[in-house]
């Protein structure tokens, strides 16, 4: 039968070249399709073989085109173009110019689907059969036993398979083994994870949580990786290792209790075992697993609405008070009392000396440096976050930068606070007369007296009474004082637990850096919207000052000023004599100019900054 | 001309150069250049280029850059007299990571050619920007399983019957190898795989896991059992690295 069949055939290919070099037929393999082909290809593969594939609907020429001349492809001159399996599978095609195995191995399709002439449709899914395919190189016995394969294998078609993370076609040029492109690599496998860790349908099918993705990105790994700077920390394969990935309760799995300290102890070194008890997807809204950090939420956001609505009222009824008043005066013909010339305009005395100007300078400095390195982690997910991070050179130098600002703030603090001591117990008086220094009108401790003036500035707000007559310090600024005093020890004792949270395992278990990080943010949020809302509108923007008041960095104000805003400031130092100890030469043009310029930019930029976060905190 | 001195003109002109030294492409200090794969495509449709592939015969003949050479990048200093100086030289190696084609360079640099230059991102950046290559003798893939570094040594101890047949260069082999292996580098292997005993298998290594896969189906191809060490013997180094820092 076989030697019939090869007569046959000989017979046909002697018969056809015979035929076309005598011009008896001309086939244009284009046109004719497959009229003849499996009269020379005739092994099974082409014949039956392809009928049943899933090719099958396409000829022969589909693939193998450009025979133009029959006689001579018999002859062996015309020969077929190389098969072009772009021209139908476009997508992949395109997608396969980015797989690793294309570019270094020079892997061709059919070096992984095998002769495409007998290839029929596999009932096995593309997900086992992916991993049948990879493992045959790839020998990952880790992922094989991982939770991933098992469930797999079980029949769970929501779990991962080697294509899920590494693609099918467009499997990256990312050479985990030589970590080139670490940046590239980090950022997409997490992105990997993330899509099917944050996707609800599948988490709920399977029991999980799908917003354990969101409560990492809270976290200071999450953020950081989130705002594109992946390398600097952990990502989840960081973690939970690329293929062994298991539950916890596994003793195999790298998130095992037994396995943190070696896990955590691949990137970080030099810590006590409880730092890992740092939580690592912490849910702070979770009252019944995470009280501590629940506790801290509730009382930082409750701190954050009763701060802001108390003075954000008091502002705007301020303003309102000060606004309808300038225009009441403006319309009944009252020149306003800064205008006129008096024997005063011209004489300045001083109310800042000239360490506490430049106290003001470096603290300004030190806080936009805090706010421009701090808040793009916080609001991770806003546009301007990368853009302020490239700023400062990348995560890590903003970093760096944050911790010089911190240092130089808890400096300021420290001289503020031994200042404070100084004023109290006094040089050459000592204890002697502590209470008069404490309680008295140049201290900034609370007195009877600023609730007093609160509730004349509440009565004036409401057209009730005449404006409080003050004394050198009003209980606003008071508040800001002991806001920023006590506010260091919330956001300045988190800090240093976190400036070094290997060593702050030393003292406080790692949970203790979650509620840390916690309160650094939420105070951080207070202290910023509180000097760039109140504290600019207290001091510069309220109508009488707009748009600022120059005092901090020129020292000195007429004494008209000190007359119009302290009365009772003048009233006591004209009694006591004490004028004219005070009197300060005119600033000058160039430290005036230098203020408004400083002052101008200060001001614009913290509005701006203003804007930014409350954009942030609506779009939460 | 003083006073042409010290007119700003002076100052644009300044300007205007500078920005035009920093317009040059990119010039190493030995005295070739990068040429990408767009600029390299361009000139093979005008200009005369002669394109040399460093990499072993096998690689080269296996797939290249259509009318390249095949001159290893251990054989080019005594093969280049064979090229023409009066032309561009690109030359050009298997992956952006690979320095063969650079010091290759060198040497033509040192031996006269003036217009030397080296594809950027090697022969996967023309892939990559969708150019095709040709194969001369293209050898099958197949499977070939990867050892990991981390499994090597326990690896090694279940399967006795395997040696380890490292395929760099002689220097890379003299500076750091495995314990017990041989050295053919990639250049010669067509010529020595021979000698190679065919009762046993082979574990090959390669500096950074881009070679072996290929030297490993070209010698399963001619009845050998191999597989390969995963990341070459960088990934080797940084894992005894990671280990010793965990010590």
């Amino acid at each position: 039968m076989s030697r019939a069949r090869t007569c046959l055939a000989f017979f046909l290919v002697v018969a056809s070249a015979w035929a076309v070099e005598a011009g008896i037929f001309r086939v244009d393999l284009w046109a004719q399709q497959d009229q003849g082909c499996e009269r020379c290809h005739y092994d099974q593969t082409y014949t039956t073989g392809f009928a049943a594939s899933v090719h099958a609907r396409n000829s022969c020429a589909s693939c193998h085109g450009f025979i133009k001349d029959l006689g001579s492809h018999m002859r062996g001159a015309d020969r077929p173009k190389p098969v072009d399996c772009t021209t139908c599978h476009e997508r992949i095609s395109r997608e396969y110019l980015q797989n690793f195995h294309y570019l270094q191995e020079d892997f061709r399709c059919v070096d992984c689907h095998g002769d495409i002439h007998t290839r029929t449709a596999s009932k096995v899914p593309v997900k086992i059969r992916a991993v049948k395919a990879c493992t045959r190189c790839h020998l990952n016995e880790e992922y094989v036993a991982s939770g991933h394969a098992e469930a797999l294998l079980r029949g769970n078609m929501d779990a991962a398979s080697c294509m899920d993370c590494h693609g099918l076609h467009d499997t990256r040029v990312y050479h985990t083994a030589l970590r080139t492109y670490p940046e590239e690599a980090r950022m997409f496998y997490n992105t990997r994870c993330i899509a099917c860790h944050s996707d609800a349908a599948m988490m709920g099918r399977n029991a999980l949580s799908a917003k354990i993705v969101e409560y990492y990105e809270e976290t200071y790994h999450g953020k950081v990786q989130d705002v594109g700077f992946a390398t600097l920390v952990a990502g989840c394969a960081d973690c939970h290792t690329t293929h062994n990935i298991l539950p916890k309760t596994d003793p195999r799995s790298s998130i095992h209790p037994d396995n943190l300290v070696t896990n955590c102890g691949r990137c970080h070194t030099g810590f006590h075992p409880r730092f890992v008890l740092y939580k690592a997807h912490p849910d702070y809204r979770d009252r019944q697993n995470y009280p501590a950090l629940y506790w801290t939420f509730v009382f930082m956001s409750s701190l954050l609405v009763v701060t802001f609505l108390f003075f954000w009222v008091h502002t705007a009824l301020w303003w309102r008070k000060s606004y309808w008043e300038k225009h009441r005066r403006e319309k009944e013909g009252i020149v306003e009392e800064g205008c006129l010339i008096t024997e005063g305009g011209h004489v300045h005395v001083e109310r800042f000396s000239r360490s506490e100007r430049l106290m003001h300078l470096v603290l300004i400095c030190s806080f936009f440096t805090l706010v421009t390195t701090g808040f793009p982690l916080k609001y991770h997910r806003e546009p301007w976050a990368p853009l302020f991070l490239d700023f400062w050179g990348g995560a890590h130098m903003a970093g760096v930068a944050h911790r010089i600002a911190a240092a130089v703030l808890i400096l300021l603090f420290s001289i503020v606070a031994w200042r404070s001591v100084r004023f109290v117990v006094a040089p050459g008086a000592g204890w002697k007369g502590w209470k008069e220094r404490l309680f008295g009108p140049d201290s900034l401790f609370p007195r009877w007296k600023d609730w007093e003036d609160l509730k004349g500035m509440v009565l004036w707000f409401f057209d009730r009474g005449e404006k409080p007559r003050f004394d050198r310090w009003t209980y606003w600024e008071k508040f800001d004082f002991w806001a920023v005093f006590w506010g260091m020890f919330a956001i300045g004792g988190s800090g240093v637990l976190l400036w070094s949270p290997e060593l702050s395992s030393y003292i406080v278990p790692g949970w203790v850096l979650n509620v840390a990080s916690l309160v650094h943010s939420e105070e951080a949020l207070l202290a910023a919207l509180f000097i760039f809302t109140v504290h600019f509108f207290n001091t510069h923007f309220v109508p009488d000052k707009f748009p600022m008041d120059r005092l901090i960095f020129t020292g000195t104000y007429s004494i008209d000023e000190l007359k119009r805003h302290r009365p009772q400031e003048y009233e006591r130092l004209a009694s006591q004599g004490k004028l004219d100890e005070l009197k300060r030469p005119h600033p000058g043009i160039p430290l005036k100019l230098a203020a408004a310029v400083v002052g101008l930019a200060s001001l614009l930029f913290g509005s701006l900054l203003t804007v930014l976060f409350i954009v942030a905190l609506v779009g939460r | 001309m003083n006073r042409f001195l010290g007119t700003p003109s002076t100052v644009l002109l300044a300007l205007a150069l500078f920005c035009l030294v920093q317009a040059q492409p990119a010039q190493s200090r030995q005295g070739w250049r990068f040429v990408s794969p767009d600029t390299l495509e361009g000139w093979m449709r005008t200009d005369q280029v002669t394109l040399v592939n460093v990499m072993s015969r096998i690689e080269c003949l296996d797939h290249r850059i259509a009318r390249s050479v095949c001159i290893a990048c251990e054989q080019f200093a005594s093969s280049m007299e064979t090229l023409r100086k009066d032309v561009k030289l690109v030359l050009y190696c298997e992956s952006e990571m690979c320095h063969r084609s650079c010091l290759a360079a060198d040497e033509a640099v040192k031996a006269g050619f003036r217009e030397v230059y080296v594809l950027n991102g090697g022969l996967p950046a023309w892939k990559r920007a969708g150019y095709a290559t040709e194969s001369v003798q293209r050898v099958k893939r197949r499977p070939i399983p990867a050892v990991k570094a981390e499994e090597l040594k326990r690896w090694l101890m279940r399967h006795g019957q395997y040696a380890v047949l490292d395929i760099r260069s002689r220097e890379q082999y003299r500076r750091e190898h495995l314990d017990g292996a041989v050295n053919i580098p990639f250049s010669e292997l067509h010529e020595r795989y021979h000698e190679l005993a065919r009762d046993r298998g082979y574990l090959v290594v390669d500096d950074q896991g881009f070679r072996s896969f290929l030297a490993s189906c070209y010698l399963a191809e001619k009845g050998f059992q191999v597989v390969r060490l995963y990341g070459g013997m960088a990934k080797w180094r940084s894992y005894k690295q990671a280990q010793e820092k965990r010590r």
